[in-house]
C-alpha cells in the first residue's frame, strides 16, 4: 500500500551531485513535490530537489530558515515540501540519524506522505547497477521502507 | 582536465596547498599524472614531501597504482624504520580497510614515540571510519588532554558531540575554540547555534549574545543574522518574557539588515521581503517600534 513513488531526473541528479560534491561530509537536503500529486495520492512525483548542508549538520536555527524559505518558494510553484534526503560522511554507514528523523517526522507532521531518502554511498560510482537511494515512506504513523 | 603546467608551477601549487593543509586530491592525482610523474628527479628539495603529498591523495581518492608507486620511492629511500613512512603504511591498510593490521603499525610508531600526534590522530579516524564514535570521542579527548592547543582536533570533538546530540559538550570544544580564536566571528555564530539547538530561555540569552557579537565582528555573517533574528523572535514570544520590545527591537533592526543585504544581492524590494521575516514579525505581533 501507500503511493508509488516518482523521483525525477531533476531531483535525483541534484541529489546525487550534492552528495558528490561533498564526498568527505554529511549532506542533507529537501524534496518537493507536486502539491495536486500530494491531494490526489496513487502517484506522486517529487520533481525537484533542494540541497541544503554539508557543513554544521545537527543545528537547528539555519535548518529552520532553510525550512521557511523552502515551503514559501514551493509554494508559489505549487509544490510542496514532501521529503528530505540525507547521506552520511561514512561510505558505510546507511542509518537514519536522529536529527534527520526528526526533520522527517516533523515534516510528515504536515504531509502525511512524506519520504525520507537516504543514499547509499557504497552502490554510487561511474557504472550504477541501482538508483543507490534507500527510500523510507510515511504510511499510517509509520516510516516503512518501499 | 587541467592545462599543461610547468613544473615550476605545479610544485608552487603543492607547496600552497601543503601549507594551507588543503584537501585538493582529485586534482594533486592530476599534477601528478600530467607532470610530476615524469619529472620526479627535477623535484629538487621538495621531492620527498611531494611524493608524500601525493602518496596521501592517492589514499584519498582511492588510488592503489599511485599509492604503490609513491610509496615505493619512499620507502627504498627512508626504509620502514621512518615513523614517516611508517605512518604510510599504516595509512595503506586504512585504505584497504584492513583496520588491525593498521592499528598494529600506528601502535608501534606510538611505542617509539610516546608524543606523535599524526599516529594517535589517524587511530581516532580508524576508529571514526568504522563507525565507533564513541570510542573515536573518547581518543579524541585522551590526545587533547595532552595536545591542547590542537584546534583542528577541538572542532573534530565538537562535530562528534553535535552528531551525538551530546550539546553540552559540544559547547565546551567550541567555547576551547573560541579561547584559541577570540576574533572568529564563526566560532562565536557557531556556539550561538549550538546554543540555540539546546533550547530554553537560558541558552537562548547566551545564543543571542554569541549571534550579536559575530555580528558585530562580522557584519555580513548571514547566519549571525538569521540566528539573532530567530533567537530574539523566540524570546519576545515567550509568554514569560518581561524585555519584549527590546526583543523586538533587535528583530526588527535584524530583519531590516537581512533585507539590505538581499537588497545589496539584487533582488528588488518586492523579492526581499523575505517569508522568514514575514512570518517572524507576524508572530510578534509588533509594529516594531
Amino acid at each position: 500500500m501507500g503511493d508509488e513513488i516518482e523521483i525525477s531526473t531533476r531531483a535525483y541528479c541534484k541529489m546525487i551531485m550534492h552528495s558528490a560534491k561533498y564526498p568527505s561530509s554529511s549532506v542533507n537536503g529537501l524534496l518537493l513535490a507536486r502539491t495536486d500529486d500530494l491531494k490526489k495520492g496513487g502517484k506522486i512525483c517529487y520533481v525537484d530537489s533542494i540541497p541544503l548542508f554539508h557543513m554544521n549538520m545537527g543545528l537547528t536555527p539555519m535548518l529552520e530558515v532553510a525550512l521557511t524559505q523552502v515551503e514559501a518558494e514551493a509554494e508559489g510553484s505549487r509544490l510542496a515540501l514532501a521529503g528530505i534526503y540525507h547521506a552520511h560522511d561514512n561510505i558505510r554507514d546507511n542509518h537514519i540519524d536522529t536529527f534527520s528523523q526528526k526533520i522527517a517526522d516533523k515534516l510528515a507532521e504536515n504531509q502525511p506522505s512524506s519520504i525520507l531518502v537516504t543514499i547509499d554511498s557504497k552502490r554510487l560510482s561511474q557504472d550504477m547497477e541501482s538508483s543507490g537511494l534507500i527510500v523510507h515512506q510515511h504510511m499510517d504513523g509509520k516510516w516503512k521502507l518501499k | 582536465m587541467l592545462q599543461r603546467m610547468s613544473l615550476t608551477e605545479v610544485k608552487d601549487i603543492l607547496k600552497t596547498w601543503r601549507e594551507d593543509n588543503s584537501r585538493k586530491s582529485d586534482e594533486i592525482i592530476e599534477h601528478w599524472e600530467d607532470t610530476i610523474r615524469e619529472e620526479i628527479d627535477d623535484l629538487g628539495e621538495e621531492k620527498w614531501m611531494i611524493l608524500e603529498q601525493v602518496c596521501v591523495a592517492g589514499f584519498d581518492t582511492y588510488r592503489p597504482d599511485v599509492v604503490e608507486d609513491t610509496l615505493y620511492l619512499l620507502i627504498q629511500q627512508f626504509t620502514p624504520s621512518s615513523l614517516r613512512v611508517k605512518r604510510l603504511i599504516a595509512m595503506r591498510y586504512e585504505m584497504r580497510e584492513e583496520w588491525g593490521e593498521a592499528l598494529e603499525v600506528l601502535d608501534q610508531i606510538l611505542e617509539e614515540d610516546e608524543a606523535n600526534s599524526s599516529a594517535r590522530k589517524r587511530k581516532i579516524a580508524i576508529y571514526k571510519a568504522q563507525g565507533d564514535t564513541s570510542k573515536a570521542a573518547s581518543e579524541l579527548t585522551k590526545y587533547l588532554r595532552v595536545f591542547q592547543s590542537d584546534q583542528e582536533a577541538w572542532q573534530e570533538l565538537c562535530d562528534i558531540y553535535i552528531q551525538e546530540q551530546e550539546y553540552n559538550k559540544a559547547c565546551f570544544c567550541c567555547e576551547e575554540l573560541l579561547l584559541h580564536n577570540p576574533h572568529n566571528h564563526l566560532y562565536h555564530q557557531r556556539l550561538g547555534e549550538i546554543r540555540y539547538t539546546m533550547g530554553g530561555t537560558d541558552n537562548l540569552e547566551n545564543a543571542k549574545q554569541y549571534f550579536s557579537q559575530a555580528v558585530k565582528m562580522a557584519p555580513s555573517n548571514m547566519r549571525a543574522l538569521y540566528g539573532l533574528l530567530l533567537t530574539c523572535t523566540q524570546l519576545a514570544t515567550n509568554p514569560k518574557c518581561h524585555k519584549k520590545k527590546d526583543y523586538a527591537k533587535i528583530v526588527f533592526w535584524a530583519s531590516k539588515q537581512i533585507s539590505a543585504r538581499y537588497n545589496n544581492a539584487g533582488l528588488t524590494d518586492k523579492q526581499s521581503k523575505l517569508p522568514v521575516i514575514e512570518g517572524l514579525m507576524s508572530q510578534l505581533d509588533v509594529s516594531g517600534k
